[in-house]
């Protein structure tokens, strides 16, 4: 009997070791038994970090373009004159001059400003003679020509004297303009250098870009600045070009309800670089958008006027939002800077009961 | 003879006031809510609450919910009364959703028909100007369901001289707002029957 | 050594049966006693109690009214009383009632049997 029992015993002990062994296995780690990648280099935005390297924002460019339909009448006068009548010199001959393109924009551009925005005028509706300063440039020009300008009321011309023949010519040209205007936008940019603050990048402040007339697309060569030395010596710059900028204005109807909804956005896509100052390399480079957003129940009923200073404020932050998104993605920012803390709908906890305050009464 | 006076008296006495009990005109009494209630073939009261259970109980072990490690947005949409009978179906759909708000498992966003109280309050709170604007609820922060029950009830009835027979069948059905397929439907079927 | 052998036998013989008897878990109200049990289990179905109940009729009168009773941990209710449900079996057949607890909480149930005219 004790014999058996022993033999029992150590069976039983052998049973429950192999069999406590076999229940738990350890998990595979991900990673374990693969060789480290050889060429795995360490993370731009690690060593941008660590070496405290310096990165510029600049504000977006941005360039707005225009058409505009131009017309132009021109009316030049040649005088035949056998005699010499004073107050004209007299010259015969003189050709109508012609209406170069670069003297309609000599003419005009100066008057026309480039607020925005920029109309467009109708071939038929345009007269010089409805505009009564670009009238009376038109005519202190054709005086400084040497033509006398007829006035505009009277058919006639003023009293010859002598034996003058005078041909008139009546040139009417229209066409197309263009307008463009470049310039910095100056209010979005902030908000993303706080981004990269809090993100621990050392951040320098660019300057900002003028733009010079007769620079055309240039003003965006961004390699040029860097060597002009815009960027104060940082060794990145995040460089934004704006893509296009619209401004909405919808009215719908709420379902279910007698009310309509007006909705008023803002909304911007920007193009950001992010250029190594020493090589030109670009280490990051994305599209972000930002869009503010208001909404006014019955507004278009109550004739709602929007603060364009709000949508931009909300525009602003998206925009950083979204860019923190894009570097988080490209590994530049954590995501926890990224992500905004979005509000989960987390199942309710089981009833949780305080068993030591359990009481059960007897009968 | 005195005595069988007394006697007449006395029964009569009595009678009299047995007779004025039992005449004391209608009784009310407090049931129970949840007792099986079998007064017409029609639809009940037992009816509208083993629908609704059912349904919520098959809704909670669905994958779509219990495989979750949040709860989703459900918004509930119409069913429709298929059946000749008048049958308030916003009442199968307010238990319903009732009961699957008190599990705690998944989270309703307002529906169509309780729009008109939402647009009036965030109208009062937000263009009356009268409310400090770090208290208020903004407009356009609204949050949207992710799915929708939809679902409709229809019934057979049949009946001769001495039976009539009812049947019905509840459907239900939970439709992703977005992909606009169908996650998730059940029935119920009841029968009921009268003999004369 | 000898003495570790039948206390381990016990504690087997225990783990394998620590539930509740099925009359233990049954409540009968009204006049039930020809609806018998058959077969009474349990399990934990995509994070809800499911509760399997086999019930036959040994008699004539068919109309029998069911309900479950959903308790928490300590036996204290988690949800307010169900609606009584009816069903129908013939004589002699075997019909399977589900019951599927009304939230997570549940993690013990009971059975009630009542009759309805």
């Amino acid at each position: 009997m004790c014999i058996k029992n022993i033999r029992f015993t150590y069976f039983v002990a052998f049973a429950a070791l192999t069999l406590f062994g076999c229940s738990s296995t350890p998990p595979i780690r991900s990673g374990q038994g693969l060789l480290p990648n050889p060429f795995a280099s360490k993370p731009i935005a690690e060593t941008i970090k660590e070496e405290q390297k310096s990165i510029a924002v600049t504000n977006i460019f941005y360039k707005k373009e225009g058409a505009n339909v131009k017309y132009v009448e021109e009316i030049s006068n040649k005088y035949d004159s056998n005699a010499s009548i004073s107050g004209i010199s007299g010259s015969a001959d003189k050709p109508a001059p012609e209406s170069k393109s670069s003297d309609t924009k000599d003419i005009f551009s100066d008057i026309q400003t480039s607020a925005f925005p920029i109309k467009f005028t109708n071939v038929s509706d345009f007269k010089p003679s409805d505009h009564p300063t670009i009238q009376k440039d038109l005519e202190a020009r054709l005086a400084a020509d040497g033509i006398p300008v007829p006035p505009s009321n009277s058919s006639t011309p003023s009293a010859p004297v002598g034996n003058i023949t005078t041909n008139s010519q009546v040139v009417k040209k229209a066409g197309i303009e263009r307008q463009a205007e470049y310039g910095q936008l100056r209010s979005f940019s902030a908000a993303i250098r706080g981004l990269l603050i809090k993100s621990g990048y050392k951040v320098v402040m660019a300057n900002t870009a003028v733009p010079v007339a007769n620079q055309g697309d240039d003003f965006f060569q961004v390699v040029e600045r860097i060597k002009a030395g815009e960027f104060n010596g940082a060794d990145y710059v995040m460089f934004g070009v704006l893509g296009e900028m619209s401004f909405t204005d919808n009215v719908d109807e709420i379902p279910g309800t007698k009310s309509t909804s007006q909705q008023i956005g803002l909304d911007l896509i920007v193009d950001f670089s992010l250029i190594d100052t020493k090589t030109y390399q670009v280490v990051a480079s994305f599209l972000a958008e930002g869009n503010g957003k208001e909404v006014r129940i019955d507004g278009r009923d109550n004739g709602f006027k929007p603060s364009m200073a709000k949508l931009m404020k909300q525009a602003s932050t998206t925009l950083a939002q979204d860019v923190a998104r894009h570097l988080a993605d490209q590994n530049f920012v954590t995501s926890t800077i990224a992500e905004p803390e979005i509000g989960r709908n987390y199942k309710r906890n089981p009833y949780s009961d305080d068993a030591s305050t359990l009481k059960i009464y007897p009968k | 003879m005195r005595a069988l006076n007394k006697s007449i008296v006395g029964i009569s006495f009595f009678s009299t006031l047995f007779l004025l009990a039992g005449c004391s005109g209608p009784q009310v009494r407090y049931g129970d809510a949840k007792a099986v209630e079998t007064v017409t073939v029609d639809y009940g009261s037992t009816d509208l609450q083993s629908i609704a259970e059912a349904m919520v109980r098959s809704l909670l072990q669905t994958k779509v919910i219990s495989g979750s490690k949040y709860a989703p947005t459900i918004t509930v949409a119409d069913v429709k009364n298929k059946t000749t009978e008048y049958i308030d179906t916003r009442v199968i759909t307010d238990k319903i959703r009732t009961q699957l708000l008190k599990s705690g498992q998944v989270r309703f966003a307002v529906n169509i028909n309780e729009m008109q109280s939402q647009v009036d309050e965030l109208k009062r709170q937000n263009q009356s100007g009268l409310y400090k604007s770090n208290t208020i609820s903004k407009t356009g922060n609204m949050e949207g369901a992710k799915y929708r029950l939809e679902g409709s009830i229809s019934s057979i009835v049949k009946q001769t001289k001495d039976v009539k027979d009812v049947y019905y069948v509840f459907n239900l059905n939970l439709i992703d707002n977005e992909t606009g397929l169908l996650e998730w439907a059940d029935e119920k079927e009841i029968r009921k029957s009268a003999t004369r | 050594m000898k003495k570790l052998i039948p206390l381990f036998i016990a504690l087997l013989l225990s783990a394998c049966n620590s539930n509740p008897s099925v009359s233990e878990m049954t409540i009968r109200m009204g006049n039930t006693g020809n609806i018998e049990i058959v077969d009474m289990r349990s399990i934990v179905r995509n994070g809800l109690l499911t509760a399997q109940v086999t019930v036959k009729n040994d008699s004539n009168s068919n109309l029998v009214s069911y309900r479950f009773k959903w308790l928490g941990k300590n036996e204290i209710a988690i949800f307010d009383d169900e609606a009584w449900k009816p069903i129908t079996i013939a004589k002699g057949q075997t019909g399977t009632i589900i019951g599927i607890a009304p939230s997570p909480d549940a993690t013990d149930f009971r059975v009630e049997l009542n009759q309805y005219k």
